[in-house]
Order: structure tokens, then C-alpha cells, then sequence
């Protein structure tokens, strides 16, 4: 995913790694981008599954016109 | 796979591939020696030095892959490998790879490789982003205006690859070495005259060194000092004199100029978008990191954002709708009803529809009163994140923080970060000695709030615009001492906050969604049972006792601060959580017993309270119980202390809201 205050692209699992100092790593639902320190929530899944159909529908209409 | 010999035997020549981070050297390299080294699309993936044997007809060479850099002066230790790969290595070739569609991000490193007289090839890779993009860059005119080839690549794919090859074959022949530099007229004397006092030998071109003494380049000094010394004294002079020729540091002139000297090549060679940048978006970019309108924009957006939006919308409007409607008019009378009649045992039926029941407060203070309020911060707050604001206003706050004579660094990713579990992280990074961690722990447990418990305690405010003005001034108060403090316990030596800045942009609204959603469901997951497991337990206090007991003796620590005793459930609550206090002051409010002081005291207190019980159970792992006991007791201390003056100032002052 991009980090969204250095909007560097980074590795989710990687980003993981980066903080297993923290013991509550395991549990934990921020990430914390490896470039910049910032941290942001995982991105929700359903969220994303909503914005693909949308954009898949958007998509369709765009090939049947 | 045999390799094919030069027919003469040549010396062994040296070449390196640097660039920043994530640009896609390993790739190139990968091509270049047909070796592996690790790619991925991640900023870092290089750590170490990777060397091959360079595939290329006619050239004998080993190539060699390095670490991301952004610029000859290092901050970060995989930076300084990659410089001292450069400084020391005796290099035939460097092949300077970039983003191309990044060219304005790129060029000044590309312009201080040049300035520093290496032999260069400048290849700009991801030409294949640059394509679907339809941007396109006009090689011939940078050819001119840098006097270095270029070559457009798109590793991933292999095209360009030959014509990159074909360059190095033609370097390979001539003698290469130029005497370019993008210097501003301004520095020009300045550079002439220390570079008149350089006679050793450098690995680089004296003028290059002059530059990086006016950057203050740590290693620079260090040479001159070994190889000048009867002159460093004369050159040192000639730099304190320029500096006092600058309102800023020579470093920041420097980059700006070169900064400018990129702008006019990009505008020349760039066909596509990025030619207009100098545009409104710039000029605003550039208000928004310059403390004099900086601090006034922020000012707006705050006012907007927070106050108007959060404060007043979210945890007025909306929660007169869904709790003062939804959940008083129909949800709670319907449940008590129900539960009434399912339920006949009084104790028991309070566990779920009593006065602090798990459907009656845990689900309401979640659902009715900190859902639309952390809703409207995060929509907020998302769209801050996705207009490019954020990394824009980091620098702001860096720039104020030094301006004051305070270490940005230490403080900013941590404050924008709001984050959970920064501070274990960060203490155990940065830190060296148990003093130091032990005092980052105190200023980050007293300090940062997650940004939701932030968003929830200042919607308590918004009713009273004054006292939330008040509150914003304790806070920044508060603020610039832990800067003040950090900057003593995390003494780095990281001077300066660089950070490439994304473009400003207008939000769009799936990524506003995703991040707005993607917040709510960490914060719901992590506080919902929480909320719910607060209510059980003070069901558990409340038939065993322990509950009255421990309002009771909240009470007159409440009145010391010159609340009403109903408030002592509210900071019982925030013991829990900040938030989860806070929702209990917006019970308060509701009930129309507290004043416009009140709740400022209330607020100002439970900001300063330890953020919540998980952040108590960090610092219990990370420093023991002893510890952790005496920070809290210290915030605690310092947090009714604080509430206790500013209750007898206010009230001393005879000021209400
Ligand atoms: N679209 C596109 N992607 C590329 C190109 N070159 C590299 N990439 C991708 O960019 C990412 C970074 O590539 P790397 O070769 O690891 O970059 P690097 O410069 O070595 O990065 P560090 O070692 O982290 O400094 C990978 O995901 C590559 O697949 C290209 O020409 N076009
Ligand atoms: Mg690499
Ligand atoms: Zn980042």
C-alpha cells in the first residue's frame, strides 16, 4: 500500500517486520510505513471490495458505451 | 556461462548505480550482470552492496548495486553506504537511475552528481508510467541541458536496456570528464574562494567538496580538516562569512536554487502535466509550509474542519439525531421494555438495560455518540491525508519546532502518526540509554492521544467556542514542552526533516471512503469491546460495591477541581480510555449540569490522563511494573494539577463561558 504522508509505496508485510520490536505487533491494526515512522490503519477489506465493484461497474458502462 | 573476453586485457573498471530508493536499480542492475539481486516494491530493499560482472560487450567492469540515496549529503545509514560506494570507490562510471515520472524529484541529485564531476549516464527509468501517463520527456534537450547522456528504460520489461548498454560501450571509449556546475551566481565567489584554499586530493571535484562544506557535510569537514589543514581555518571563515549573507541555512539556499535551476529544465523538457506545476497548487504548497501563512491556513482548516465540521456537525448535529432521536425516542424505551419483561431479576436485567448497561451505555456511548463523532474526524481527516495537506503541514510544524530552537524530528511523526503503539516502537528504536526511553514514554504517554480520542474530547468542546480556544492553547502549550523535552532526551543527530512531497491534489472520494473506513473499523474493533467489557465490569462493581466506592472517592478529587461530584463517573470512565471518559462529559453536558469551566477542566485533565488501559499494559512490558507505575502516577499527578490551576485561574479570573 502507499504510506499516505510520505506516499511512498511499501510492502505491507515488510511494514510488519519493521515493528516487530512492539510486542502488540500481533494484535495491532496500524502499520507503520518503514520510510516515514507514519502510522495508518490496514486497509479495511471490505472497503476495498466495495470501491473495486464500483469501479468495476463504472468499468462495464465505460465498455458498453 | 563462459564470459567473453575483451580481446586486450583491459584493467578491471568500476561502475555504480545509484538513485533513490524504490526507482528500480536492482532491476537494472539484475539486467546489467545478469545476477540477482532482491527486488521489490519497497523503499529499503537493498541494504548491503550488491557486485556483477557487467554483461556488456567490449567492457570489462564490475557493476555494483547500492542502496537508495537522495542526495550526497546522508542521513540514513543505508544512504551513507551508498555514499561511501561513491566517495571512495574509484568509480569509471555512474549511472545516476531515476523515476521518470518523477523527473523534478530527481534532477537535483542528478544536478549535485554532475556538480561533483562524476563520470555520469543518467537513466530514467519506469518509462512505461511515464507512457501510460502520457507524459513524455524530451531526452535530446536534457542531453543539452545537463551535457551527460540519458537513456529512458522501463526495467520491467527490458525495453531501453540495449540502448543503456550501448551508452556504457560508447563511455567505455571516450575519455569522459566534465566541468559542469548548476551553482547560483549568488555562491559562486564564495565556492571559488574556499575552492582556491583546497590543494589536497579529493575523491571528488574541488568545487563539489566547497559545496558540501557549505552544506556542512559532516565527512566534508573531515577531509579538509586530513587533507587542508593549514587552510581550514581561512575556509572556515569564508563559511561562517556566507552564512551571514542568508536568513536561512546555507543547505536550505542551496537546495532552493538548485530546486529553481530544476523547475526551468523540467519546464523545458517535460511534455505532459508536470510542465504547469508552478501553478496555483505550487504557490499554495509553498503558503502551506511557510509559517507565516502557514500557520493562518492551518488556522482556516481547523476552524473548518475541526470546529465546524467535527465539533459542530458531527458531534452536534449528528448526535442529536441518532442518540438524542434514534436511541432515547425508540431504541433504549424499546429495549428497557423488552428486557422488562424477559428478564424479571432486577440486578440482572441491569447488567444490559440499567443505567449503566452494556445495550444502554456500552452500545450507545459506542454507536450513538462516538461513532458520528469519530466519523466526522476521520472523513476529515482522510481528506487532509488524500489532498497532500499532511506531509505539507509535518514540515510546517518542523520549520515552527526549529524556529523555536526545538527537534522536529524527534516529535513529528510521532504527533501525526497519533498512533498506538508509536511509542513502544519509537522508544525502542531511537533510544539509547533506560533514562532517555524512560522519559519518551512519560512525554508520549502524557502527550499523544490517538486521533480518535482527540476528535471525541473536542466535540465535548464545541458547544463553548472560547473555552475550546483555551483548551487548543494548554494543549500547545503542553506541546511545545514535550518538544522541548524530547529535544533534550532524544538529542539525534538528524538535523533536518526531508520528505519528498506528493503533489497537492483535490481528494477522491474512493480513497477518502477506504481511509474513512478503513479508521472507523480499526478504531470500532479496538474501543467496541472495550466499551462493552467497561459496562460489565461496572455491572461487577456496582452489585459488589466496588463501583459507589470508588465514585465516592473519586469525589472529592473532583470537587478539587471544582466539579460537580456527578463528573467523578465521567473520569472513572477515563481511566479507561480518554474517550470513553469523554462520551461520559458529553452525558454531563446533555444533563445540564456542567459549566462552559467545567467541561474545559474535565477536558483539559483527561487529555493529559494516559490514553488507555493498553497503553498502561506497553509500558508495564516495556519497562516493568515499577516503572510504569511512576509514570502513571507522575501523569496523573500532572494531570489534576494542571486541571486544579487552570479551574482557580478561570475561576479567579472570574471568566465563564
Ligand atoms: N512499472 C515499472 N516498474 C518498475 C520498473 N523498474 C522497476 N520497477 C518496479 O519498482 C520496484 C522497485 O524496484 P527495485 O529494483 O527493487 O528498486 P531499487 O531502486 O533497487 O530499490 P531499493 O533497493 O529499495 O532502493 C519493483 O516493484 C519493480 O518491479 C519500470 O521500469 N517500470
Ligand atoms: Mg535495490
Ligand atoms: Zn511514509
Amino acid at each position: 500500500m502507499r504510506c499516505t504522508l510520505c506516499y511512498k509505496e511499501f510492502d505491507e508485510v515488510e511494514a510488519r517486520n519493521h515493528c516487530s520490536a512492539c510486542f502488540l505487533t500481533s494484535g495491532c491494526k496500524m502499520i507503520k510505513c518503514p520510510n516515514c515512522d507514519y502510522e495508518m490503519p490496514v486497509e479495511s477489506a471490505w472497503a476495498k471490495k466495495v470501491i473495486n465493484f464500483f469501479k468495476r461497474k463504472k468499468g462495464k458502462k465505460h465498455v458498453s458505451h | 556461462m563462459p564470459v567473453l573476453e575483451a580481446p586486450q586485457a583491459q584493467a578491471q573498471k568500476k561502475i555504480a548505480l545509484v538513485g533513490n530508493p524504490n526507482v528500480g536499480k536492482s532491476l537494472i542492475f539484475n539486467h546489467l550482470s545478469g545476477s540477482y539481486a532482491t527486488v521489490s516494491n519497497y523503499p529499503g530493499t537493498t541494504v548491503g552492496v550488491m557486485r556483477g560482472k557487467l554483461k556488456v560487450q567490449g567492457v570489462q567492469a564490475e557493476v555494483v548495486d547500492t542502496p537508495g540515496m537522495y542526495s550526497l549529503i546522508s542521513i540514513t545509514e543505508e544512504e551513507r553506504v551508498a555514499r561511501s560506494i561513491l566517495m571512495e570507490g574509484n568509480l569509471d562510471l555512474v549511472i545516476h537511475v531515476a523515476d521518470a515520472k518523477n523527473l523534478d524529484r530527481m534532477l537535483p541529485f542528478t544536478l549535485q552528481l554532475i556538480e561533483a564531476g562524476f563520470p555520469l549516464i543518467l537513466c530514467l527509468n519506469m518509462a512505461d508510467e511515464l507512457e501510460q501517463r502520457n507524459l513524455s520527456i524530451n531526452k535530446e534537450e536534457l542531453q543539452k541541458e545537463l551535457g551527460i547522456p540519458v537513456v529512458l528504460t522501463a526495467a520491467v520489461t527490458g525495453k531501453g536496456i540495449s540502448q543503456l548498454k550501448a551508452e556504457i560501450q560508447k563511455f567505455n571509449q571516450e575519455e569522459n570528464q566534465r566541468e559542469k556546475d548548476f551553482f547560483p551566481d549568488a555562491f559562486k565567489s564564495v565556492l571559488k574562494e574556499i575552492q582556491s584554499n583546497l590543494k589536497g586530493t579529493y575523491p571528488i571535484q574541488t568545487h563539489a567538496i566547497a559545496s558540501l562544506l557549505l552544506q556542512e557535510d559532516i565527512e566534508a569537514v573531515r577531509w579538509v580538516k586530513e587533507n587542508d589543514s593549514a587552510s581550514f581555518h581561512a575556509i572556515q571563515e569564508t563559511i561562517n562569512h556566507a552564512k551571514t549573507l542568508y536568513s536561512h541555512s546555507l543547505q536550505y539556499e542551496l537546495a532552493l536554487s538548485r530546486q529553481k535551476e530544476v523547475e526551468r529544465i523540467v519546464n523545458n523538457v517535460f511534455v505532459g502535466e508536470s510542465s504547469k506545476r508552478t501553478g496555483f497548487a505550487e504557490k499554495l504548497s509553498q503558503w502551506m509550509m511557510q509559517p507565516l501563512t502557514g500557520l493562518p491556513i492551518l488556522a482556516v482548516v481547523l476552524y473548518f474542519g475541526l470546529y465546524k465540521f467535527v465539533g459542530v456537525f458531527g458531534g452536534g448535529t449528528l448526535v442529536d439525531l441518532i442518540e438524542g432521536g434514534l436511541f432515547e425516542g425508540y431504541i433504549n424505551p424499546f429495549l428497557v421494555n423488552l428486557f422488562e419483561k424477559i428478564i424479571p431479576w432486577q440486578t440482572f436485567r441491569d447488567l444490559f438495560t440499567g443505567e449503566y448497561g452494556v445495550l444502554t451505555l456500552g452500545v450507545r456511548y459506542a454507536v450513538a455518540l462516538v461513532l458520528p463523532i469519530v466519523g466526522a474526524f476521520f472523513l476529515f481527516f482522510a481528506m487532509i491525508e488524500d489532498s497532500g495537506y499532511l506531509p505539507r503541514l509535518a514540515m510546517l510544524v518542523d520549520r515552527v519546532f526549529k524556529k523555536i530552537g526545538l527537534n522536529g524530528r524527534a516529535v513529528i511523526p510521532i504527533v501525526l502518526g497519533f498512533g498506538c503503539d508509536t511509542m513502544a516502537t519509537i522508544v525502542t528504536r531511537i533510544l539509547e540509554t533506560k533514562r532517555e526511553r524512560v522519559i519518551a514514554t512519560l512525554l508520549l504517554a502524557l502527550a499523544i492521544p490517538c486521533s480518535a480520542q482527540l476528535g471525541v474530547i473536542l466535540a465535548v468542546l464545541a458547544p463553548y467556542p472560547s473555552a475550546l480556544l483555551v483548551w487548543v492553547g494548554v494543549i500547545a502549550l503542553e506541546f511545545l514542552f514535550i518538544g522541548y523535552l524530547a529535544a533534550k532526551a532524544m538529542p539525534g543527530e538528524k538535523p533536518s526533516f526531508y520528505m519528498e512531497l506528493p503533489p497537492m491534489r483535490f481528494p477522491k472520494i474512493s480513497n477518502v471512503f477506504l481511509k474513512t473506513m478503513s479508521r472507523m473499523e480499526w478504531y470500532f474493533k479496538e474501543v467496541f469491546p472495550l466499551f462493552i467489557f467497561a459496562s460489565v465490569l461496572i455491572w461487577v462493581g456496582q452489585v459488589t460495591g466496588i463501583f459507589q466506592f470508588l465514585v465516592h472517592s473519586l469525589e472529592p478529587v473532583v470537587q478539587a477541581l471544582g466539579l460537580p461530584k456527578e463528573a467523578s463517573v465521567a473520569f472513572l470512565f477515563g481511566f479507561f480510555r480518554r474517550d470513553y471518559g469523554a462520551a461520559g462529559l458529553f452525558d454531563l453536558n446533555d444533563a445540564g449540569i456542567m459549566t462552559g469551566v467545567n467541561l474545559l477542566v474535565a477536558c483539559v485533565t483527561l487529555t493529559l490522563f494516559l490514553p488507555c488501559v493498553a497503553q498502561f499494559l506497553v509500558m508495564k512490558k516495556e519497562h516493568g511494573m515499577k516503572i510504569t507505575l511512576g509514570i502513571s502516577a507522575f501523569v496523573l499527578v500532572l494531570a489534576l494539577g494542571t486541571g486544579y490551576v487552570l479551574n482557580k485561574l478561570l475561576v479567579g479570573i472570574g471568566w465563564s463561558f
